[in-house]
C-alpha cells in the first residue's frame, strides 16, 4: 500500500481531521489564556494563532475530501437508515455549515494577536477579543460534540 | 493600513462572509433548485459554500479598506463578529433541527 493511499484511507482521514481540529481549539485555548493573563509576549500569541488558524484550515480541507469522497456515498445513506437519522439531519446538517464561520473568524483573531496587551486596553478590545476566543473555541467544541454523535450513529447504526 | 483599521475590516468582512453562508445554507436547503445550481459549479453543494466562504472574506476585506474607521469602531466591529457567530450558530442548528421535526 503506497503512502497516498494510506493517507486517503477512511480511518486516517478521520484521525487526521481530528488531530487539525483538537491543535486549532487547544492553541485558541491557549491564546485565550495568553490574553486573560496580558501575558506580554507577541511571539507566543502570534504562535498560538497560526497554530489555530493552520489547525482549522487542516481540520477543512481534509473533513471536506472526506466528507466528499466517504461520508455522502457510504457513510450518510448507513446513518440515515439506523436508528439515529437526525444525527445526519440536524448533527451533520448543522456541523458542516458552522464549521465554514471558523475560518474568518480564525483569521480575525490572528490579526487581533499582533496586538500588544497595553494596545487591547487602550483600544478597549480586550473584552471583545477574550470573547470572540471563547466563542471560537466553543464553536469548534460544539463541532467536535456533533462529531462524536455522528460517528456514534454510524457505529451503532 | 493601521493595525485597528485591519481589525474593524477583518471582523465586518468575517461578520458579512458568516450572514451571506448562513442564509445560503437555508435558502439551499428550502431550495431544491438552488442546491442543485450550487452543486453545478463544484460538483457538491458544500464544496461551492466553501469556495464562497474562502472568496467572500477577502473580497470584502479588499472592499472595505476603503472606509476609514474610527478607532472604537474596531471594537464595535469585533462584537459585531461575535454577535453574528452566535446567531448564525442557533440559526443554522435551530433550522435542522425544525426542518427534522416536520
Amino acid at each position: 500500500m503506497d503512502i497516498w493511499t494510506t493517507l486517503t484511507s477512511k480511518p486516517v482521514l478521520i484521525g487526521l481531521h481530528l488531530g487539525f481540529a483538537i491543535l486549532g481549539i487547544d492553541a485558541f485555548l491557549w491564546l485565550l489564556g495568553e490574553v486573560v493573563a496580558n501575558a506580554g509576549s507577541m511571539f507566543r500569541r502570534t504562535l498560538a494563532a497560526v497554530l489555530g488558524l493552520a489547525g482549522f484550515v487542516g481540520a477543512w480541507l481534509i473533513g471536506g475530501y472526506y466528507y466528499v469522497k466517504y461520508y455522502g456515498p457510504i457513510v450518510k445513506p448507513i446513518i440515515k437508515a439506523g436508528s439515529a437519522p437526525w444525527a445526519h439531519a440536524i448533527a451533520m446538517e448543522a456541523k458542516e455549515h458552522i464549521f465554514l464561520f471558523l475560518i474568518p473568524m480564525a483569521v480575525t483573531a490572528l490579526i487581533l494577536s499582533r496586538l500588544s496587551p497595553d494596545e487591547l486596553d487602550t483600544f478597549k478590545l480586550k473584552n471583545s477579543y477574550i470573547a470572540l476566543l471563547i466563542i471560537i473555541s466553543g464553536l469548534a467544541l460544539s463541532l467536535g460534540l456533533m462529531g462524536y454523535i455522528i460517528s456514534a450513529a454510524a457505529r451503532w447504526a | 493600513m493601521a493595525k485597528t483599521e485591519t481589525i474593524y475590516t477583518s471582523a465586518m468582512s468575517a461578520a458579512i462572509t458568516i450572514i451571506v453562508v448562513a442564509l445560503i445554507t437555508i435558502l439551499a436547503d428550502t431550495n431544491l433548485a438552488f442546491k442543485t445550481w450550487l452543486a453545478s459549479w463544484t460538483g457538491h453543494h458544500w464544496v461551492t459554500k466553501s469556495f464562497i466562504t474562502a472568496i467572500l472574506y477577502p473580497l470584502f476585506f479588499v472592499l472595505l479598506r476603503t472606509r476609514k474607521p474610527r478607532v472604537n469602531d474596531a471594537g464595535t466591529a469585533t462584537l459585531t463578529l461575535n454577535l453574528v457567530a452566535i446567531a448564525g450558530f442557533v440559526l443554522i442548528l435551530a433550522f435542522y433541527f425544525f426542518e427534522y421535526l416536520k
